[in-house]
């Protein structure tokens, strides 16, 4: 037993120590998660009024609905898009400032402020910047490449808007992850890179990647968890879903059929789903990268 | 001979090889990606100065006439003022708040044994699992029951407890040095007078670190406050910023005040990354 | 050793303690300063429930989905009542579009904290009424003291149910088409006489736009009022049930013939440049588009009168109004829209009395004549029209005459009472998208409006399903 563990004996006081903690945790995150399982069982009506149990077909409505399930595939696009362009450019980005000799401090300052951009200001600077009407971008995209935007009717470009807003806002927390663990390559490892003659890519991609691989499939993990959930600001100061459900993801969905359409025991199914789904993925993200990881 | 000669164009070749990807191509590529993903924000500061018929001038970037009167328009008549100092107190509350709860569950998580540790401290650790999305409709019926709809009490109370919080400062309590923990048993120290003399005291890096992050991460907080904040003049800013989006001119979007409102929701959580980025920094573990 | 550990390090408790104390107190300051904070702003909603307040002031909440100009205006009517009553303040509060409105009165019925008065959406009627949560207007309002007959019947009629009056009408608005004058003279159109029909809108919009006049010809925000407008004027029910007010509805008329045509019409025009798509929803885009000179003609509220004039004189243009387009030849009417004003049940006597006093004052002449005038949803009742003939006031704006004239013009029926269903905000969700989506893939309008149906059907009969 360390020194640290015996420090004080009473079992009391720790529980008083813990008391805020696990009154919170049990009033603001078990409960309610029990309650969305429970609630997903019944329809309701309205703030629960009326509720009604009805077993497992609040699930299958949902399974069997095609909107759903198109929302269930385009949120597994959107975070697929959005885990790999984050960690591409966030890799390309920390790589260069981890190479970089002078003014690093002040290079590492701009590249990470957008770790401070809060999801909604990203959404409604590129709502502008890029709107069909009066964007900028807008502007120089249909004169120097022949673009049309018009994102508020086309499907796709609505998806793409919104993914790279997601990928701004994003980067910033990647590069300080990466350039961390950059940073903990050992430089006897470099200078037999350099020794060896290994280029440049070369060294990046068969070198420091595997060596930054813990980071890299945390990083992968908090990207998902952020394109599924930390997604939905964008969503709603934008596109709020559209055109033709071309950006509903799942979390808009579910605010949706919550707070929108009043279906509580609909929208709790949604969440049990989405629990499964994210922690599924995690699982598999995990699982996956124990077997290639090396530590 | 041989041996040397090749050591030497080996060297030769290596500082050849140095040269790639030299230190000039590298500042061009930090330059060049810093100003693309500065560009949304620089544009948004110029355009902030247009007046209406400027912005819909739309190859315009040049700075525009109206100087600052959209940042103090949007400050007063607008109410983001108000929005602001809300978010603000949200923000102070929840970090101070999390900071102060995850403080005293980690003593008692480092400096105590009793019975369940491992349990309560996993018990901690799998709310990671728990996101918001997925608790967000019971959240708020609770917040109706409890009659705390529409409060500060429902724009904080949910957020005060952090398993990220307890972990770290766990992680952080765990090295310190044992002498001064021995000092303390020999002293009959009680565990929070422990806490302000010692542990604080030793873990600024990371407390400053732990504040940043959650006020960042509180300021930015939109789902929550949407839902569970009906009325305008208690609303956060981030919402604040949708309210804006109908602000119009005769039936023109005032762009020009949007942005004002995007930049002045920014400036905030950018001035604390930036005052504080060294803790902050040492806390993800990128010491300078 | 023992000797060095005997104490904390002197050196560092001394540079420490100045920290501590500063810490210790942003720590307890700034808690108390917040737990204080949350004490005001918490406990403000609770102790406005039935009670009287400090001052023998009782305080009615109205909860409420008016912004800009017409939130302005809201605020005027709630300030000069307080100014001349001495026992009632009424406290407005926005709460955003009128779905978002319609979600915080809900979820506040449910938390049992539903304010006084709300202004509920027209389409909410049917929810409000199954919520329990509001006690019928004829019942709460003293028949003594307000002349239901003095209200016109369309507005009456729209908010009655099983002959009793629900609600409280108070911003009641029909749609209307706008035009500019100026252009419709560079094109050759008559600018004294605006297209009433669908064709005639397409006809001058080819004209406009192959003129190089204007962008499109016209624009309209993608809403379901609209379609939900068209069938009204065809003379046709969107609804079964009789439009919904006879039981819930479960069948929604989009395999019809007039749904074809509307549809068909409406997306025509976009695929072939007439029409400029501002957006669902997009009241404010639409408006600027046509404000800007895209096109020429906007299809939009009465309550845009107002800043739509405004904006035209900015813009430097002559408006123009007409009667809403019909989809045939045949002009059946419109249906009301806006929205009307419900009372909490279960309020005590006190709270009951005060909000009454409000209502009343509210629905006086001069009150409904100042609320038209600032907004342009029009007077509800034949005395507030009287006040403003009597001063002149059509004559002069004669663009706030558009929609009552066409009030007066239509025809009573099943299809211009205007349906209702519980769940209308999902079905007109499916409508907007529904849509966007024939604009942008290549179903057909048919096809499109058959997936719709089945949709908008289920979701009608899981709201029965759901009311148990």
């Amino acid at each position: 037993m360390s020194a640290h563990e015996t420090a004080f004996d009473s079992s009391l006081g720790a529980y008083l120590l813990l008391l805020p903690t696990l009154a919170a945790i049990g009033a603001f995150l078990y409960y309610p998660s029990l309650q969305t399982l429970r609630l997903s069982v019944y329809k309701t009506f309205l703030f629960g009024q009326n509720t009604r149990f009805v077993g497992l077909e609040n699930f299958t409505s949902l399974l069997t609905s095609n909107t759903y399930l198109a929302s269930v595939g385009l949120t597994f696009a959107f975070a697929a898009l959005v885990v790999v362009s984050t960690l591409a450019v966030g890799l390309l980005v920390a790589f260069l400032l981890y190479e970089v000799t002078d003014g690093k401090a002040a290079y590492l300052i701009a590249a990470i402020w957008p770790y401070a951009l809060p999801t909604a200001v990203a959404g409604t600077v590129l709502l502008f910047l890029a709107h069909p009407s009066v964007g900028i971008y807008t502007f120089y995209l249909e004169s120097w490449f022949g673009v049309e935007v018009d994102w508020f009717t086309v499907g796709w470009q609505a998806f793409l808007v919104v993914a790279i807003a997601a990928v701004w806002k994003q980067v910033g927390y990647n590069v300080i992850f990466m350039l961390a663990a950059l940073n903990n390559v050992p430089e006897s490892l470099n200078e037999a890179c350099e020794l060896d003659g290994v280029g440049t890519w070369r060294r990046l991609l068969r070198v420091y990647v595997p060596l930054m691989s813990p980071t890299l499939v945390f990083l992968v993990v908090i990207n998902t968890i952020y394109a599924f959930f930390g997604s939905f600001a964008l969503i709603d100061l934008m596109t709020q879903g559209g055109p033709t459900n071309a950006t509903n993801l799942l979390i808009y969905q579910l605010y949706r059929d919550a707070f929108q359409f009043n279906n509580l025991g609909l929208a709790s199914a949604e969440s049990v789903i989405l629990f499964l789904i994210v922690g599924g993925l995690t699982y598999v993200q995990l699982r996956v990268s124990d077997r290639y990881a090396h530590y | 001979m041989a041996a040397e000669t090749r050591r030497e164009a080996v060297s030769d070749a290596s500082s050849a090889t140095r040269l790639l990807p030299d230190q000039l191509s590298v500042h061009v590529g930090l330059v060049v990606s810093i100003l693309l993903m500065a560009s949304p924000l620089l544009l948004a500061i110029v355009m902030s100065t247009q007046t209406v018929p400027e912005i819909y001038d739309i190859g315009d970037i040049t700075p525009g006439s109206d100087g600052l009167t959209n940042y103090v328009s949007v400050l007063t008549t607008y109410d983001m003022l108000t929005y602001m100092v809300n978010s603000l107190v949200m923000s102070v509350v929840v970090t101070v708040g999390k900071i102060a709860v995850s403080l005293l569950a980690a003593v008692a998580l480092v400096f105590y044994d009793f019975r369940f540790k491992n349990g309560v401290f996993f018990l901690i650790l799998f709310t990671l699992m728990f996101p918001v999305p997925v608790r967000i409709v019971p959240l708020y019926e609770l917040m109706a029951t409890l009659g705390w709809s529409n409060t500060l009490l429902a724009l904080t109370g949910p957020y005060l407890a952090s398993a990220t919080a307890v972990f770290l400062l766990r992680q952080h309590f765990m090295s310190i040095p044992e002498s001064l923990v021995e000092a303390a048993k020999v002293d009959g120290v009680g565990p929070l007078e422990f806490l302000w003399r010692v542990l604080v005291p030793m873990s600024r890096g990371m407390i400053t670190g732990l504040g940043v992050i959650t006020f960042i991460y509180s300021w930015n907080q939109y789902l929550w406050p949407l839902i569970v904040v009906s009325d305008q003049n208690k609303q956060v800013v981030q919402v604040g910023m949708k309210y804006l989006q109908s602000v119009g001119n005769a039936g023109q979007t005032d762009w020009g005040l949007i942005m004002a409102g995007a930049v002045l929701t920014l400036l905030p959580p950018l001035a604390v990354l930036i005052a504080f980025r060294n803790p902050l920094l040492e806390t993800f573990g990128l010491a300078e | 050793m023992s000797q060095v550990v005997v104490r904390y390090p002197s050196v560092v408790v001394l540079d420490q303690s100045l920290t501590d104390r500063r810490q210790v107190l942003k720590t307890t300051g700034l808690a108390a300063a917040g737990l204080t904070t949350a004490g005001c702003l918490g406990t403000g909603s609770d102790s406005a429930n039935n009670q009287a307040g400090s001052s023998g002031q009782t305080t009615i909440r109205w909860w409420h989905a008016m912004g800009g100009n017409l939130g302005e205006t809201v605020e005027a009517l709630a300030s000069d009542f307080n100014d001349q009553s001495d026992t009632v303040t009424v406290e407005t509060s926005y709460k955003g579009s009128y779905t978002e409105t319609l979600n915080a009165v809900t979820s506040a019925i449910g938390a049992g904290e539903a304010p006084e008065l709300a202004q509920i959406v027209d389409l909410g009627s049917r929810l409000a009424i199954d919520s329990g949560a509001f006690v019928p207007m004829e019942e709460a309002l003293p028949s003594d003291r307000i002349d239901w007959s003095d209200f016109q019947d369309p507005v009456i009629d729209y908010y009655s149910f099983d002959d009793t009056v629900y609600s409280l009408p108070f911003n009641s608005s029909n749609p209307i088409f706008y035009y500019n004058k100026d252009m419709f003279e560079e094109a050759g159109l008559d600018p004294e006489s605006p297209p009433e029909t669908l064709e005639e809108i397409r006809a001058a919009s080819e004209t406009v736009v192959s003129d190089g006049i204007a962008e499109q010809g016209i624009t309209f925000a993608n809403v379901a009022w609209f379609p939900e407008q068209w069938f009204a004027e065809a003379g046709e029910p969107l609804v079964n049930e009789r439009n919904g007010r006879a039981d819930d509805p479960t069948e929604i008329n989009l395999d019809t013939d007039v749904a074809n045509r509307i549809f068909s019409w409406w997306s025509d025009m976009h695929d072939d440049g007439l029409y400029n798509h501002a957006g669902v929803g997009a009241w404010g885009a639409a408006q600027q588009a046509f404000l800007n000179g895209k096109t020429a003609m906007w299809i939009s509220s009465t309550a845009g009168v107002a800043s739509a004039t405004a904006g035209a004189e900015e813009n430097g243009f002559e408006l123009g109004t007409g009667y809403y387009p019909t989809p045939g030849q045949t002009r059946t009417g419109v249906v009301i829209g806006g929205a009307s004003l419900w009372m909490t049940r279960g309020l005590s006597e006190a709270k009951k009395q005060a909000l009454t006093d409000f209502l009343l004052w509210l629905s006086e002449a001069e009150q409904q004549a100042f609320w038209h005038r600032n907004t342009g949803y029009f007077p509800i009742s034949d005395s507030a029209v009287q006040l403003l003939e009597d001063e002149g006031w059509f004559d002069e704006n004669p663009n706030f005459q558009t929609a009552f004239d066409q009030l007066s013009e239509t025809e009573s029926s099943v299809a211009t009472k205007g349906w209702q269903a519980g769940p209308a905000t999902e079905v007109r969700t499916l409508m907007q998208d529904g849509y966007v989506s024939m604009i942008n893939s290549d179903v057909t309008v048919e096809e499109k409006l058959t997936s719709m149906k089945s949709e908008a059907d289920t979701v009608l009969q899981d709201y029965i399903d759901s009311k148990g």
